[in-house]
């Protein structure tokens, strides 16, 4: 029996030893990452998760945060770089003087931001074609890409100029597609893009959503959008026609609320004066724009509450950019109920019965203000409850009154200016004649927008921007800041193939 | 079926062998030279298991056949050989040597004889390793061996940064894998240095290619210490002392502080921020956030064992307090190791690795304190936090205080395996090799309000806990024979399969009261409660050999061959193949060298192999569906926030293995009467990289990266490694040794219009550009020429719009009138043209004493903290003293300024340096009384003293690949002061 032992013993470790081969050793299941397989086009609520990707993208720090505000707000005469005066807040101060290059960082994120989401967009139209669910609702999940990549290609026609169209999804491999990538299309091709999307898409939008669908893209918000691409493209009747439909309720309920000041306080979220917003709810999950409001916040605040006898009080604070400039507080008509709910200054009382003792800057956006007290609130300060105001009722009339006014219908220009003034607690307009009409028209786009991301836009579309920029102290040079410059590191990437703009 | 047949009759033949009579053997083993007995030898019954131990007299018995070969081995002595034939007592003098080409080397999956590698490898005796205080054996390592260069880092539960040969990758991790007991891990803080026996360091690919697929930078054999027959030894360390910073750079005082301030703000238009007459508080912060942190260590070893079993218990445990206030580390190692022989010709084993660590973390302060206002105090006297407003940095006292991180990581780690001998010579090994562990940490964040730059208002709680479990089962065969007394071969084949699953889970809450026993998220508010897990799953599967032959004890040719599999590439991608080849020539063998005196012994060697590396990450699913981190809330306050998916990831369809292809020669040596070992070597490898290409945001790539295999990589260099050990009387020795290692880096090719640019400062600056014909991660900047002192020489040459006098004059190198980025130069490299170690020391009566060195040079770091501002910081003293200013025309330094400079010469400065990394003064007690063997005091100075030209914390600064070298975040080097104590029983 000994001498077999060893045998034995040597023969099952033998035995053991060559073990199983599995065929699948070296193909395991990535864990925690779905993968593109029948499973994904297999369910059909994907096809609207597909969607809700264009969607998502606005809610992204690149997208709608500090660099956007940058390159909107702060370049303008509207606001000033703000926070203390040696916190640069990375490039603010040369977006405040006009002096960015293609290394800033608010330059190169806003590029990638909207790239992100035309990206998205081209891949929700691609995949959602493969589910299987009824074409009326493919059809609605499409428009609303198409109207989310009309948006995303205005912010970048308006920032860059001519910039390279993708109507699909890029294959990387593919150089026919990366050579697509990096050809500047021109400006006029990039804005009829733009019109040939809006128009497919207010073809096939509906009028109004079920209530679990809220802040989906209407019909309504495609055709405000269209009529604000049109006035940048001078084509007046168009916008006219447009703005009309929206006021005569030709395509839902729209007006102008009653009270200025709650457009952009949480009461007035959704409400009948919104065609487009950036929904927003602080919470889990997450699902709110990433850093809109602390930026903006009260820095080096002290607080008391009305009937608290200077007891300090805590309120939502920040960061302190984006300020509202003395020039903007101080070219308000007087009555002008519009300047206390766009600026709040050192000493006021706010709607929630904040006093505001003392803080670093004199004035900050009281459009990004949140209530603590008022407001849904979680103590995340990243994250509020805000809605974005992308496209509203103030801004329809006031495109439609410039339109009429530039068509010769003087009546109709007078009206719809009124109908804004008005609401603001001014009187009726003084102006007559063309010209002066144009200007006031300019003038009240101002006061009603003001804080909202519009402004360097708008003097730049109407072509003073270099004048009035420099009078308020900015380096703005005629022939090169109208359009900010290409990033470099975009340029890299492309293999020098994208061109610079001129001057930088 | 037939195969198996085959195997069956092999087998039957193997036992073929003789079990004819065994009889008593017995006999007396001395020592040649001085005829004095020696216990402890092993006496071997060649081709099994079976033996014994001589006694203490020297004195041995065995029950042996007459056919049976005794083997007589001994540490430090030449092994004999006797066939027992018809004797039954056996007298063996063995003859000591210095083994040098008999030494042992343990090499992948085996062990071979020094004079058979063909391979480049270095061993570090177990001794060296475990005389230094310090945390892991790869900071040991520093400077003991040719081609490894160690970046050490300062913070307690950190393990170092280590470089074979130069680096090899621009994207991977450079550091080297570690093999401990056959288990690979790239984590060695739970290693307990005494516990090492030896170390080997795999150079070159012909000794890295039995590890093909994760050798690319480099393998570190760790073997640990394992019982041995015969008497219970047991062992007792210990040592206590205390840690500090070693230098710290002077800072300008609240006075100083001040004027440059205002001086600052001037320029730009601003209002002066200080009255420095009326300065009340004076902060060090440098001296507030640190202290002398406290280190001790104790360690226990017991081992012993008989002829049958064999066992080795220790246990060890390791405080290191940290320099930042707060800051522990603490390990608690149980190592158990018992090898069973139940017949001659089977043993079975068992390693295991048990580690328990407590980190209390803190943040890195040193970067707030180097930046905060001198001005502002610690605390006011009503207890208030102290800020400076105009400043957007955190108080780091305060940092510290509301800190509360701790993390706990619990691991095992170990092997059990069999072995087998069935037939003479032949040896089947069988392992199951594992690595487990489990974190968890508790991170909280209390409510706190010091201003609303630095506040938090609610508090906050993360509880996460990890784990992991890899494992590798491995099966070889190994077979030695040595036919017609003259040729040797030695086969090892065998294949693998591992698996490496690792997963974590995180709850986070707010709201939760500031005490301690009550960190759970239940006592949250439960409505801000989030969660996320997530997990990862690697295998991989091999199949290796190699071949060893030598002729004559003169002349070995050897091979090896590894086909590795990698689930971390796409379909089609997976396998790679790695192989290498070489040879050995032990020339004082020939006959020619005969009548030669000066060369004891010479071995030339030459190797070429190919190796690989799979250390990047996830290419192996192509495109997966991503769901966004944001989800958007349709439906108003009422509504539930909907998820949203999209393709956002491009991967490379050809990602594969990044191989390095190299050859390597050299010659060891061993001359003047055998006192002076030497070995020179000569190694040339290319690698072929994957670099992260920047795609264009068009492409809609998340994160705009692909990886594609697009940098050639070379790294050739010359090692030399000198020891000479001699004694001038029987009690008094000493040794003197050194290595230096030559290394240049460069960059073959980068294909195309890759823009290999790094070393961000976080800034919008970048620092390194990696291009063909320079090392990695060069500095690229723009070259200064000093300071421009009036407006007149501003406007004379070209500059940047706001110069203004007082500023630097940059160069305008191509001379085209305006300064871009085409005047940037190429200014070096944190790649050391050189590095070196030097230990000597000496054993004289009692007493021993010895000294470690290491250095670096012809490096360059970049300064990166001194040119990082974001207004209203602290200046370095140095230069706010010697400023330029209308009052100070001759100033060196250039005027105050709150705006970020541009990256350039004036912040390169030289990285080498030479530091005495321990010195060591021991005493050992006469050994007449009590029962132990020896007992020693000692004390010893780590890192006491640093000789650099480098103006910052420390020139030693890890980073990854392309940013290496540039010190943004401090962390000063540290020096120990430790009295230890040593008992051997």
């Amino acid at each position: 029996m000994k001498k077999y032992i060893r045998f034995i013993i040597v023969l099952v470790a033998t035995a053991l030893v060559m073990g199983a081969c599995d065929k699948d050793w070296l193909d395991p299941a990535p864990e925690n990452q779905l993968v593109t397989s029948d499973s994904t086009f297999a369910d059909p609520a994907n096809a609207t998760r597909f969607v809700n990707a264009c969607y998502a993208n606005l809610l992204t720090w690149e997208q709608s945060a500090f660099s956007w505000m940058g390159v909107a707000s702060i370049t303008s005469d509207d606001a000033d770089k703000g926070s203390d005066p040696g916190d640069l807040g990375a490039d603010k101060d040369q977006m405040d003087a006009i002096t960015y290059t293609p290394t800033t960082i608010s330059v190169t994120e806003v590029w990638k931001g909207n790239f992100q989401g035309v990206s998205n967009c081209n891949q929700a139209l691609a995949n959602v074609p493969k589910f299987d669910i009824p074409q009326d609702l493919k059809n609605r999940l499409m428009a609303e890409a198409k109207f989310l990549r009309a948006y995303y290609y205005f912010n970048l026609v308006r920032t860059y100029g001519a910039v390279p169209v993708l109507d699909q999804v890029i294959d990387a491999d593919n150089p026919a597609d990366i050579n697509k990538a990096n050809t500047r299309v021109p400006v006029e091709e990039v804005y009829a893009f733009i019109e040939q999307n809006l128009n497919e898409a207010i073809a096939v939008l509906p009028v109004s959503y079920p209530a679990p669908e809220l802040g989906r893209a209407t019909k309504g918000a495609a055709i405000a959008l269209l009529a604000k691409v049109s006035m940048y493209q001078k084509k007046w009747q168009q916008a006219f026609d447009l703005t009309n439909q929206i006021i005569n309720y030709e395509v839902g309920n729209y007006g102008l609320v009653p009270d200025y000041a709650t457009i952009w306080r949480e009461v007035g979220e959704n409400s009948i004066e919104a065609l487009f917003e950036i929904q927003a709810r602080a919470g889990i999950p997450i699902a709110a724009v990433q850093q809109y409001c602390s930026p903006q916040g009260i820095r080096g605040g002290k607080f008391s509450f009305v009937g608290n006898n200077g007891r300090d009080t805590s309120a939502f604070t920040g960061w302190g950019f984006n300020t509202p400039s003395l020039d903007l507080f101080n070219s308000y008509e007087p009555g002008d109920l519009r300047r206390k709910a766009t600026i709040m200054s050192i000493g006021d009382t706010l709607f929630d019965n904040v006093i505001i003792d003392t803080a670093a800057n004199p004035r900050y956006n009281y459009k990004a203000y949140v209530s603590k007290y008022e407001e849904s609130w979680t103590g995340n300060d990243d994250r509020t409850n805000k809605n974005v105001r992308l496209l509203r009722m103030g801004e329809i009339y006031l495109i439609n009154a410039e339109a009429a006014n530039e068509l010769g219908n003087t009546a109709k220009a007078i009206a719809s200016l009124n109908a804004v003034r008005n609401r603001a607690g001014l009187g009726d307009t003084q102006a007559a004649g063309h010209e002066e009409l144009r200007q006031a028209i300019w003038r009240e786009r101002r006061f009603e927008l003001a804080m909202e991301y519009d402004r360097f836009y708008d003097l730049v579309r109407q072509g003073r921007a270099g004048q009035v920029l420099r009078a308020h102290g900015k380096n703005f040079v005629d022939g090169k800041n109208e359009l900010f410059p290409i990033p470099q590191s975009e340029i890299y990437a492309s293999g020098g193939k994208l061109t610079q703009n001129p001057g930088y | 079926m037939k195969s198996k047949l085959l195997l069956l009759l092999m087998l039957i033949a193997g036992f073929t062998s003789a079990w004819a009579q065994q009889k008593t053997v017995t006999g007396t083993v001395t020592d040649n030279a001085d005829g004095t007995t020696l216990p402890g030898v092993n006496v071997l019954i060649q081709g099994t298991f079976t033996g014994t131990v001589t006694d203490v007299n020297g004195f041995y018995t065995i029950q042996a056949a007459p056919d049976d070969v005794l083997e007589f081995s001994f540490i430090g002595y030449e092994k004999q050989e006797q066939l027992v034939g018809s004797q039954s007592v056996i007298n063996v003098a063995l003859s000591p040597v210095t083994t040098f080409l008999d030494e042992v080397i343990v090499v992948g999956y085996g062990q071979l004889l020094k004079s058979q590698v063909v391979g480049a490898i270095t061993k570090v005796d177990g001794g060296k390793i475990a005389r230094e205080p310090v945390l892991t054996a790869a900071q040991a390592l520093q400077g003991k061996s040719a081609g490894v260069q160690v970046i050490s880092t300062g913070k307690p539960g950190d393990q170092p940064q280590v470089r074979v040969r130069g680096i090899t990758s621009v994207t991977a991790d450079g550091n080297p894998i570690y093999v401990v007991d056959g288990m690979i891990t790239t984590d060695i803080t739970n290693i307990n240095n005494s516990d090492i026996q030896s170390m080997e360091v795999l150079k070159d690919a012909a000794s890295q290619a039995i590890y093909g697929s994760r050798a690319g930078n480099g393998v570190i054999l760790i073997t640990t210490k394992s019982g041995k027959a015969g008497k219970m030894k047991v062992n007792f360390d210990s040592y206590v002392g205390f840690r500090q910073m070693t230098n710290k750079v002077k800072m300008a005082d609240a006075n100083l502080y001040a004027n440059y301030t205002n001086e600052a703000r001037a320029y730009d238009g601003q209002n002066p921020l200080f009255d420095p007459d009326t300065l009340k508080y004076n902060t060090d912060w440098f001296d507030e956030v640190s202290r002398s942190g406290l280190m001790n260590n104790y360690n226990l070893s017991i081992s012993g064992g008989s002829d049958k079993i064999t066992y080795y218990f220790s246990a060890g445990y390791f405080v290191d307090n940290g320099i930042i206030e707060g800051n522990d580390y603490s390990r608690y190692v149980f190592r158990l190791a018992n090898d069973f022989k139940p017949a001659d010709f089977i043993k079975l084993g068992y390693n295991l690795n048990i580690n328990v660590s407590k980190n209390d973390n803190k943040p890195n302060v040193f970067d707030d304190a180097y930046r905060m206002a001198p001005t502002a105090p610690v605390q006011y006297p009503n207890g208030d936090w102290g800020y400076l407003q105009a400043l957007s940095v955190a108080n780091p006292v305060a940092q510290l205080h509301y800190t509360n991180d701790i993390f706990k990581q619990q691991r095992l780690l170990g092997n059990v395996y069999a072995e087998l001998k069935p037939v003479d010579g032949l040896t089947l090994r069988s392992s199951f090799n594992f690595d487990r562990y489990n974190n968890d940490g508790t991170n909280y964040l209390p409510e706190y309000f010091i201003w609303s730059g630095q506040k938090n208002d609610i508090s906050d709680l993360t509880i996460s806990t990890g784990k992991g479990f890899y494992w590798i089962f491995d099966n070889n065969v190994n077979y030695t024979k040595t036919f017609a007394l003259r040729h040797q071969i030695n086969v090892t084949a065998g294949y693998s399969a591992e698996q490496d699953k690792y997963s974590s889970l995180y709850g986070n809450v707010k709201d939760v009261p500031d005490q301690s026993n009550l960190w759970y998220i239940g006592q949250g508010d439960l409505t801000t409660a989030t969660s996320g897990s997530s997990g990862n799953l690697y295998t991989r599967a091999a199949v290796y050999g190699r071949a060893t032959y030598t002729f004559s004890s003169r002349y070995t040719l050897s091979g090896s061959l590894r086909r590795d599999g990698s689930s971390n590439f796409p379909v089609n991608e997976k396998w790679g193949t790695f192989w290498s080849a070489g040879a050995t020539w032990i020339v004082t063998q020939e006959s020619f060298m005969e009548n030669q005196t000066f060369f004891d012994e010479i071995k030339l060697r030459g190797s070429y192999g190919k190796i690989g590396q799979d250390n990047i990450r996830n290419l192996g699913v192509l495109t997966g569906v991503t769901i966004l981190s944001n989800y958007y809330a349709f439906g108003g306050q009422s509504g539930t926030p909907q998820q949203a998916i999209t393709f956002d990831q491009i991967k490379d369809a050809q990602a594969t293995w990044e191989p390095t292809t190299g050859y390597d020669i050299g010659l060891e040596f061993l001359i003047l009467n055998r006192r002076l070992r030497g070995d020179i070597g000569y190694y040339n490898k290319l690698s072929n990289n994957y670099v992260s290409i920047t795609l264009p945001s068009a492409v809609g790539d998340a994160d705009r990266t692909v990886f594609s295999q697009a940098a050639d990589v070379r790294n050739k260099g010359v090692e030399i490694a000198l020891n000479w050990n001699d004694k001038i009387a029987d009690d008094f020795t000493y040794f003197v040794g050194g290595n230096i290692t030559f290394n240049n880096n460069n960059v073959e090719s980068v294909d195309g219009n890759l823009q290999l640019r790094g070393g961000s400062l976080g800034n919008g600056e970048i620092v390194t550009y990696t291009v063909e014909g320079e090392p990695i991660g060069s500095f690229w900047v723009y070259q200064t020429e000093g300071i421009y002192r009036t407006q007149e020489e501003i406007d004379a040459t070209p500059h940047f719009t706001g110069t203004k006098p007082g500023d630097l004059i940059y160069a305008d190198v191509n001379g085209d009138g305006t300064l871009s980025e085409l005047d940037r130069v190429f200014a070096g490299s944190y790649q050391p043209k050189f590095y070196y170690g030097i230990s000597a020391g000496i054993n004289w009566k009692q007493l021993d004493f010895s000294v470690d060195c290491y250095g670096n040079g012809g490096n360059k770091v970049y300064n990166g903290k001194k040119g990082l501002r974001f207004g209203n910081d602290n200046i370095e003293e140095e230069r706010a003293a010697n400023r330029w200013s209308p009052d100070n025309p001759n100033g060196t330094e250039p005027r105050a300024s709150n705006s970020i400079p541009k990256p350039s010469t004036y912040f390169v400065e030289s990285g080498s340096f030479f530091r005495i990394n321990n010195v060591t003064l021991g005493y050992t007690l006469p050994l007449t009384k009590w029962k132990m063997n020896s007992l020693r005091f000692y004390v010893t100075a780590q890192n006491p003293v640093i000789f650099t030209n480098y103006s910052g914390f420390t020139p030693e600064l890890p980073g990854s690949n392309t940013s290496s070298g540039i010190e943004l975040n401090i962390y000063p080097v540290t020096s120990a002061y430790l009295f230890g104590i040593n008992v051997q029983f």
